[in-house]
């Protein structure tokens, strides 16, 4: 047990470390972790997994710490994965905020720029995982992916509640993908 | 503090930039921030790993009254997600394999590949327009963690080394 939990928290760890630009962007980190590195999860418990934190409040990274620690340590295991996944970004804001004591704008600015050609990979990365599975579930399930392409950019509604839109699918799926 | 960041986290579905509209939407209301201080905080947030909820939970926190300020803020960013999923896993891992629960989230998966290929293309765009070169480091964490199944914690740490250098050599 206190191996499994110390494995969860080094994971979870590392998943902090590097998961600059948030939200899906961590996605690739979290499947490594979880799928490549570990085999905790095969590749459509790792799908299931990110549906659920698109129908549940909260950033994705903490959504799948929580539920990655339960399935493999029960309680413990969500407390101490989420805890772990929190403690590096804090300890990196910590740090930098104990050496610079006030950071220039223009230079986080700047950071932040030469970051974002590495989130846009980290997010391409994102998205194969759940499209090679969602085209695999069929003509039905790839139907609506056509179709959440079209609603998300011409609807407005759910362009500002995408979460609305994928309880919809949701439902549809219970009917015509189960 | 405790509160401002439970009923926002609470609501929030996705994390990322859109927390950080929110929590400015709220910090509008209250008027007790430096709207200067508080630009400075998102764009520190945003430039470090992890949730963004959480850098800018334990920054404002921390603005307002100190190290304790900054744990609690965090802990209303991330109890709600924590007791929503740890109240569902049991369900989940219980009845993921049924048909019908298993249909259900493969609807949202579908729905889900939609959102993460609109935000690919918005977000390859303007990283990529501009400067030719910042197609390497995009190319580079592909192949490196997507192909080669590099640790990502190596790739991360040397794409970003080489961002780094190419800045400064560019720079002179």
């Amino acid at each position: 047990m206190t191996a499994k939990l110390l494995q969860l928290i080094w994971a979870f760890m590392q998943v902090g470390i590097t998961a600059f630009g948030g939200g899906l962007s961590t996605l690739p980190l979290i499947e490594y972790q979880l799928v490549i590195k570990n085999g905790w999860m095969t590749a459509e418990q790792f799908n299931q997994m990110v549906a659920i934190s698109q129908v549940t409040p909260g950033p994705v990274a903490i959504n799948a710490a929580t539920f990655a620690g339960y399935q493999q340590a029960g309680f413990l295991g969500a407390l101490f994965s989420t805890l772990a996944l929190i403690c590096a970004p804090i300890a990196a804001l910590s740090l930098i905020l104990f050496a610079l004591k006030r950071v220039s704008p223009e230079r986080s600015k700047a950071f932040k720029l030469m970051l974002r050609p590495v989130v846009a990979g980290l997010l391409t990365l994102s998205i194969f995982s759940p499209l090679t599975s969602t085209l695999r579930n069929g003509v039905a399930a790839a139907a609506l992916f056509a179709a959440g392409l079209a609603l998300i950019k011409y609807c407005r509604f759910f362009k500002e509640y995408p979460a609305a839109m994928l309880i919809i699918f949701g439902i549809f799926g219970t009917v015509f993908l189960s | 503090m405790f509160l401002f960041f439970f009923k926002i986290s609470g609501v929030t579905f996705g994390g990322g930039i859109v927390i950080l509209g929110l929590v400015q939407l709220e910090e509008e209301k209250r008027r007790d921030i430096d709207p200067e201080l508080f630009a400075d905080m998102v764009s520190l947030a945003a430039s470090m790993p992890g949730p963004m909820a959480v850098s800018i939970a334990w920054l404002m926190g921390r603005h307002y009254r100190g190290t304790t300020g900054a744990v609690t803020a965090v802990a209303g960013a991330i109890l709600p997600p924590f007791l929503i999923i740890l109240f569902l896993s049991p369900f989940i891992i219980k009845y993921s394999d049924t048909p019908a629960v298993a249909g259900f989230f493969r609807g949202v998966l579908a729905g889900t590949s939609a959102i993460i290929a609109l935000v690919i293309t918005d977000n390859v765009k303007s990283a990529l327009l501009g400067k030719w070169w910042n197609i390497v480091p995009f190319a580079l964490v592909i192949s490196l963690i997507g192909a080669l199944h590099i640790h990502p914690l190596a790739a991360m740490a040397g794409v970003i080394a080489l961002q780094y250098f190419h800045e400064r050599v560019t720079a002179k």
